[in-house]
């Protein structure tokens, strides 16, 4: 087809506008992620200190840890789905990516794949899974010009999400123990937005 | 008016709906961009179609991607983003084709090397070539190889059912291959 052409047919054509902001509905999918981590720490029983709604040190850093990550990988997600936003925000995927990495290999030697801590690891990335779907399908009507790096992003807040409606269960009181596998969760499920990312996020 | 501020204002009225608008932002941003696309993809032996075919996407995502430019900031990083995005895409893209033709073990490419090469036929002598296909199949293959033209226009310009004009191109095309060597 002759360029011409196509410039005729597609100004008569309206441009896709998906109704609402962005942002909004990122958090509503964030949003989402906690109540359904919440619910099923419900399940598995709350905290006693969550239960006497008195939450004590550990149950405060989980939450408030998470609930930074969630908003710093959240807000780099969002600026990396459009184009021509400044590389600040590519910077600060990247450096969340790192930190959550450190946390995750505070102790060093291979993880044990079994025992209270791989338990919660994984209950974590699953938690995370939800989220990190509805963020991406989100995230597809908008063009990210690093396709995996913003998934990585999306993968980070919707473990971030989970850790914070998992926290509410989670017995762990030791922050080390805290920092490593919650940081591991957040690494696999970012591993796992990049890879869909790649495919999902490309335009 | 700089070119910031006319394509600002062209897009918001793109935006509210303004089908005029939409064409004339396009319009120059291929203007504008058909250079650069094609010296970037230059030293890829990309041919000019190739390089017509990446404009084209890249003027395909600035309408359906539009939504994604937030209008309290300028327009031309978002464009230049735009642009530099299908453009590492085409070389990706090509790269891989170029992988693709790099495993072709070194007999094999010597054979290839060896036999002569396909003469290209230049417009003049494809349009000789033409005058020797039948009339209809002449007709469509002029309408929608060289101009351009859609199936949907050629069917209704002749009186013809889409199928048919498309067995009437591919027809044209076997006996002008045949007759091209």
């Amino acid at each position: 087809m002759r360029t011409e052409d196509l410039i005729r047919q597609l100004s008569r054509a309206p441009a896709p506008r998906p109704d609402g902001s962005p942002t909004v509905a990122l958090m509503m999918a964030l949003g989402l992620g906690v109540v359904i981590a919440a619910l099923s720490a419900a399940y598995l029983g709350f905290r006693g200190d969550v239960r006497a709604f008195a939450p004590d040190d550990a149950t405060l850093i989980k939450v408030l840890g998470a609930f930074a990550v969630m908003i710093a990988a959240g807000s780099a997600a969002l600026r990396l789905s459009a184009p021509g936003t400044s590389n600040i925000w590519r910077v600060l995927a990247c450096l969340s990516l790192l930190g959550v990495m450190a946390a995750g290999a505070l102790q060093s030697g291979l993880p044990p794949l079994s025992g209270p801590g791989a338990e919660t690891a994984s209950r974590l990335v699953v938690l995370s899974v939800p989220g990190l779907v509805l963020c991406l399908v989100i995230l597809r009507k908008r063009a990210a010009v690093s396709p995996a790096l913003t998934g990585a992003s999306a993968g980070l807040m919707a473990a971030g999400s989970a850790a914070i409606g998992y926290a509410l269960h989670c017995p762990a009181e030791v922050a080390g123990f805290i920092a490593q596998w919650y940081g591991l969760a957040a690494l696999v499920s970012a591993a796992l937005g990049a890879v869909l990312g790649r495919h999902v996020l490309a335009w | 008016m700089d070119r910031e501020t006319s394509w600002t204002s062209l897009m918001q009225a793109a935006r509210s709906g303004d089908a005029s608008a939409c064409e004339k932002l396009l319009g120059e941003v291929a203007e504008a961009l058909r250079p650069v696309v094609a010296s970037r993809l230059a030293h890829l032996h990309c041919s000019e179609t190739e390089a017509e075919d990446v404009l084209q996407e890249i003027l395909i995502a600035i309408h359906c991607k539009g939504h994604t430019w937030d209008d309290s900031r300028p327009i031309l990083p978002w464009i230049y983003a735009v642009t530099k995005y299908k453009i590492l895409d085409a070389m990706r893209r090509s790269g891989r084709r170029r992988a693709v033709l790099s495993d072709i073990g070194i007999d094999e490419l010597e054979d290839r090397m060896a036999a002569p090469a396909t003469e290209t036929v230049g417009p003049h002598e494809l349009a000789q070539l033409l005058d020797h296909l039948p009339e209809r199949q002449r007709g469509v293959v002029s309408a929608l190889a060289l101009k351009g033209d859609t199936v949907a226009n050629v069917a209704r310009d002749n009186g013809l059912r889409e199928g048919a004009v498309r067995v009437a191109f591919h027809r044209g095309l076997k006996t002008l291959r045949k007759l091209a060597g």
